[in-house]
C-alpha cells in the first residue's frame, strides 16, 4: 500500500484514458469514414506510460522484495533440525522427570 | 455462416444436465472401486527401490559435484559408474525385459488389470450409451466464437461443416467432461484423490519403462560432468564477506 | 533448514506461549515443521490443548497428528503414562494402524524393554520391510542401549538400501565423529554437502573433520571448507572465524622453513581475526583480552 497503490491507480486511470480515447477516435473515423490504420501517438504514449507504471505497481504494491542469498540476514541457516527419526529416549533427562501432574484427561 | 440454431430446453434438461451428472457421479463410483480392488499395498521390489535412490544420490553427485574436493569426486564417481561393479553399470544383456518381469510376476500383471478395468469399462459403457442415446445432435452452445481448429474437438458425431463451431455435440460434452472434471473431483474427492484419466493414460504409456535405460543416462550424464572445485571462488567471496563486515 | 528468521519465530512464540499469551497451537506447528525437539514445552501446551476439548475438536482432523506429536514428546519426558493414554486414544480412532503400532513400538523402547521393543518393530518390518521409520527407530535403539558399533552396521545396511538419505547419514557422521572416526565422518559429510550444498553448518562440519584429521592438504581443505561457511552465513560464523585462524596457523607450522610461494590468501586470517575482536568487542567486551592474547599466540 502506499506510494505503489497510488501509483498503480493512476496507471489504470491512465490505461482507461487510453482505451476511452480509442473508441472515440473510432467513433470519429466512423463518422468520417476512414479506415483504422492504428491508434494515434498520444494513445500510444499513454499505453506505454502505464504500463511501466503498473508493472512498477505490481512489484511494489503486494509487498516487499525477499532476499534469495543463502547469507542474508532472513536466510541465514543457524541450527539443523533435530533429527528425531533417530531419537533416543535413554537420555539424561531421564533422572529429572517434570511435573508429575500433567495428564490427559 | 449459419444462422442462429435454437435449442430446445428439452436438450437441456434431458441430455445435458443428465450427461455432466452421470459422468461425476461415475467418477466418484470408480473412486471408490478402485479403491476398493487396491487391496493390501503390494511390497515394492527392493532392487527398484534401490535403483531409484542410487538415481537421486547419482543426481545429487551431478549437482553438488563441484562442492567436494577432487579426491572425493573420482572416488565417488568411480563408485558410481566403474565398468565392473558400479552402482550405476547396468551389465549388457542382465538389463530386465519388462514384458517379461511382467508375465513372472503374476502379481503385476494383476495390478494392471485391475487399473484397467476400473478405468476401461465404465469408460467405454458410457461412450457407448452417449453414442446409443445421444449421437448426432447438438447438445449445448459456447457463449464465445471459436476458429474452425475447434471443429474436431467440438463437434464429434456431426459431419456438417456450416454449423458455428460455437455449438457442442452431445458426444464432445462427453469428452469434455471426461477430461474437465478433474477439478471437480479434487473437490468432491479431496486434493490428491482426484481420478485424474489423463495422468493414468501417461502412467500407462510411461508403465514398463526400463529402469536400466535411467540408469544408463544417469551414467552418461556423470561421466561427462568436469569437476571444477568451487571453494577457492568461495575463498574470495568470504574475502569480500569479511572485509564487508569488519569495516 | 533452520533459518535466522524461523528461528526467531519460534522464540517469540515460545515466549508468548510461557507467558500465557496463546499461540499454542502455531507454536506447536511451528516445531512440528521444523523438527525441533522442545519435548518438555510440547508435552506441557499439547496437553493443553488436548485436555480442552472445545480447543480439540477446533483442530479437526489435526487432532491426531497432535496427538502423536505429543505422545513422542511424553516419551523424550518420560512420562509413560501420558504416553500411554495418548497411544490408547489413537488406536481406538485408528485400529490396526501402523503408524499407531510405530508408537507402541517407540513406548516399549522409552520404558527401557529393548527385547520387547525389537520384537515389535522385527514384527512391522516383516509387514512393511520398507518402513524407513522403523529402520531408524532400530538404530536409534541401539545407539540408546550404548551399541554403537551395532548402530553403525544398521545404519551401513539402511544406507545401503536408502542411499538418498540426507538425515541418515548425518546421523552416521555424527556417530562416526563420536568414536574418533574421522575419515569416515569425513566422507559422510561430503555426502551430505553434496545433497544440500548450500547449508553451512555441513560445510562447517566437514572443515572441522578435516582439520581435526590434520596434514598439510586436509588443513588447507578445511581452510577453504570454513570459507566457504563465512561466505555463506555472512561472515556470523563464529566457528568459521576461529577455524580458518587455528588453520591458517597449523598450516604455517607445517610449511615453516619451506617456500612460501603458494601462500594463498593471506588476508583471509588477518580479517577473520578482525571480525572476531569486532564481534567480541559488540557482544561479549569482558572477553576481549582473553581472544587478543590467544590470536596472538597463534601468529607465526
Amino acid at each position: 500500500m502506499g506510494a505503489g497503490f497510488l501509483v498503480g491507480v493512476i496507471g489504470v486511470l491512465i490505461l482507461s484514458h487510453a482505451t476511452y480515447s480509442t473508441i472515440q477516435y473510432r467513433a470519429l473515423l466512423k463518422i468520417t469514414e476512414e479506415e483504422f490504420s492504428g491508434p494515434p501517438i498520444d494513445v500510444v504514449i499513454e499505453l506505454i506510460v502505464s504500463l511501466v507504471l503498473c508493472l512498477w505497481a505490481a512489484m511494489a504494491a503486494p509487498g516487499n522484495f525477499k532476499s534469495i542469498h543463502p547469507q542474508s540476514e532472513e536466510n541465514r541457516v543457524v541450527a539443523l533440525p533435530a533429527n528425531l527419526d533417530f531419537m533416543i529416549f535413554n537420555h539424561r533427562g531421564k533422572i529429572f522427570p517434570l511435573e508429575t501432574e500433567l495428564k490427559l484427561k | 455462416m449459419a444462422e442462429d440454431l435454437v435449442l430446445d430446453t428439452a436438450i437441456r434438461d434431458w441430455v445435458l444436465i443428465p450427461l455432466s451428472v452421470v459422468m461425476v457421479l461415475i467418477g466418484v463410483l470408480r473412486y471408490f472401486v478402485s479403491k476398493l480392488m487396491k487391496g493390501s499395498s503390494q511390497i515394492p521390489d527392493p532392487k527398484i527401490v534401490k535403483e531409484g535412490q542410487v538415481i537421486i544420490r547419482a543426481r545429487n553427485l551431478r549437482a553438488g559435484a563441484n562442492y567436494i574436493p577432487a579426491k572425493s569426486f573420482r572416488a565417488r564417481k568411480a563408485y558410481y559408474s566403474n565398468e565392473e561393479n558400479g552402482l550405476l553399470h547396468v551389465p549388457k544383456g542382465q538389463a530386465a525385459n519388462p514384458q517379461a518381469q511382467m508375465f513372472s510376476d503374476p502379481n503385476m500383471a494383476m495390478d494392471m488389470m485391475k487399473k484397467n478395468l476400473s478405468m476401461i469399462i465404465p469408460q467405454t459403457l458410457t461412450f457407448a450409451w452417449v453414442n446409443f442415446f445421444f449421437s448426432g445432435f447438438v447438445a449445448a452452445k459456447i457463449p464465445f466464437p471459436l476458429t474452425q481448429r475447434f471443429r474436431a474437438m467440438l463437434q464429434n458425431g456431426i459431419d456438417l461443416s456450416t454449423v458455428d463451431v460455437s455449438y457442442v455435440s452431445s458426444r464432445s460434452w462427453y469428452f469434455l467432461n471426461l477430461f474437465g472434471l478433474r477439478g471437480l473431483f479434487s473437490l468432491i474427492l479431496g486434493e490428491e484423490n482426484a481420478t485424474d484419466d489423463t495422468q493414468r493414460m501417461m502412467q500407462m504409456s510411461g508403465f514398463g519403462m526400463d529402469p536400466s535405460k535411467t540408469l544408463g543416462a544417469e551414467k552418461d550424464g556423470l561421466d561427462i560432468v568436469q569437476h571444477e572445485w568451487v571453494l577457492p571462488k568461495f575463498e574470495q567471496r568470504a574475502e569480500s564477506v569479511l572485509r564487508k563486515l569488519v569495516k | 533448514m533452520v533459518t535466522r528468521t524461523e528461528e526467531e519465530e519460534v522464540n517469540r512464540l515460545e515466549n508468548q506461549v510461557e507467558n500465557g499469551g496463546g499461540g499454542v497451537w502455531e507454536y506447536l506447528c511451528l516445531v512440528h515443521k521444523l523438527k525441533l525437539r522442545r519435548s518438555d514445552m510440547v508435552l506441557k501446551h499439547g496437553l493443553s490443548i488436548l485436555n480442552d476439548s472445545k480447543k480439540r475438536s477446533a483442530l479437526g482432523p489435526e487432532e491426531w497428528t497432535l496427538y502423536e506429536q505429543v505422545a513422542v514428546a511424553a516419551m523424550d519426558c518420560q512420562s509413560i503414562d501420558v504416553a500411554k493414554d495418548c497411544i490408547k486414544v489413537l488406536q481406538r480412532k485408528f485400529p490396526g494402524s501402523k503408524r499407531v503400532g510405530r508408537l507402541e513400538a517407540m513406548l516399549l523402547e522409552a520404558r527401557g524393554l529393548w527385547s520387547e521393543a525389537e520384537n515389535a518393530f522385527s514384527s512391522l518390518l516383516e509387514e512393511n520391510p520398507f518402513d524407513q521409520v522403523v529402520h531408524k527407530r532400530r538404530v536409534a535403539m541401539a545407539k540408546a542401549q550404548g551399541n554403537t558399533s551395532a548402530a553403525i552396521d544398521w545404519l551401513n545396511k539402511y544406507l545401503d538400501l536408502f542411499m538418498a538419505d540426507h538425515e541418515a547419514w548425518r546421523e552416521l557422521a555424527e556417530i562416526y565423529v563420536s568414536l574418533q572416526m574421522y575419515k569416515q565422518a569425513a566422507f559422510c559429510y561430503e555426502e551430505l554437502i553434496l545433497s544440500q550444498p548450500t547449508v553451512p553448518l555441513y560445510h562447517l562440519a566437514y572443515a572441522d573433520v578435516l582439520y581435526t584429521l590434520g596434514g598439510l592438504e586436509n588443513l588447507q581443505t578445511a581452510k577453504k571448507y570454513y570459507a566457504s561457511t563465512i561466505a555463506l552465513t555472512g561472515g556470523k560464523s563464529t566457528r568459521a572465524l576461529f577455524g580458518i585462524c587455528l588453520c591458517t596457523s597449523a598450516i604455517g607450522q607445517l610449511t615453516k622453513g619451506r617456500n612460501k610461494e603458494d601462500k594463498e590468501s593471506p588476508e583471509l586470517q588477518s580479517l577473520s581475526a578482525m571480525a572476531l575482536e569486532k564481534d567480541y568487542k559488540q557482544r561479549a567486551p569482558g572477553k576481549l583480552s582473553v581472544l587478543s592474547s590467544t590470536l596472538r599466540s597463534l601468529k607465526i
